[in-house]
């Protein structure tokens, strides 16, 4: 049984990371000026969860960059009927549009992939199809959305 | 700040903080929706009321402590150099703290 793993090829740890000569550790490896780089973008196709994640993050970071104009708009909404105006000229100008339709996207599918998230913590849709399934209808829903409250709103 | 927002400890927070604006934001779009403010005073009329206003004052420290979890993780995987990770760290801190005071003058002038 030991000698076909090995024929194998199994993986093992020694043969992919072996002792290093200078006895140092990779660790340290990974802050030395000639770091190692195993990743081949080309080659590395993300799942779909993968990109649903990512997104989750980029969405968020979106998000938290666009809080500054979120309660500038929200003080400037509440402030006069003349800063009632000014928020709704805002919000209907084309710039204003496209913005509230990106902030919206990024509200939406953190929304959206944030509830996946809290539902996996759950041991819920753990299991390959709907683990999936959910993650192609987090990022096909929050687009969809968008649009149409972009639209409406 | 740190001490408190690391580990479980940040991962729990921000997971409650998630659940709450979660709800806040599906009731505000809702509301939003289905009955658009018709003038400025029907809009701060709304927010003033007691439930929503108590609700925007307890929205935006929820808001502030959830990107402070999630943007310091964001800054941590990309940001090595220490000075760098400083940086990033405070400028991102006194944002949120900045926007959050925003936020709530803007409320707190409605009362």
């Amino acid at each position: 049984m030991w000698r076909r793993c090995r024929r194998a090829r199994a993986f093992r740890w020694e043969n992919e990371f072996p002792a290093r000569s200078d006895g140092g550790c990779y660790t340290h490896a990974m802050h030395a000026k000639k770091r190692p780089v195993f990743l081949s973008l080309p080659r590395i196709h993300l799942p779909v969860a993968g990109v649903a994640s990512i997104l989750h993050r980029v969405s968020g970071v979106v998000l938290f960059l666009s809080l500054s104009a979120a309660s500038g708009l929200f003080s400037l909404s509440l402030q006069d009927p003349a800063g009632w105006r000014a928020f709704q000229a805002v919000l209907y100008g084309w710039p204003g549009r496209v913005g509230l339709m990106l902030v919206l996207w990024a509200l939406l599918h953190h929304l959206f992939a944030g509830i996946r998230h809290l539902l996996l913590d759950l041991h819920i849709g753990l299991d390959r199809p709907l683990y999936r399934y959910s993650a192609w209808g987090v990022l096909i829903a929050a687009p969809v959305v968008a649009l149409w409250l972009g639209v409406l709103l | 700040m740190s001490r408190r927002a690391s580990g479980l400890h940040a991962w729990f927070l921000q997971r409650v903080s998630a659940v709450y604006i979660g709800f806040f934001v599906l009731i505000l779009l809702a509301r939003l929706w289905l009955v658009p403010p018709a003038d400025v005073d029907a809009w701060r009329q709304w927010v003033a009321s007691p439930l929503v206003s108590v609700g925007f004052a307890l929205l935006i420290p929820c808001l502030a402590l959830h990107a402070w979890v999630g943007v310091r993780d964001v800054i941590l995987d990309y940001v090595h150099p220490l000075g760098w990770r400083l940086l990033m760290l405070s400028l991102a801190a006194f944002y949120l703290l900045a926007v959050s005071a925003w936020a709530l003058f803007a409320l707190e002038r409605l009362s």
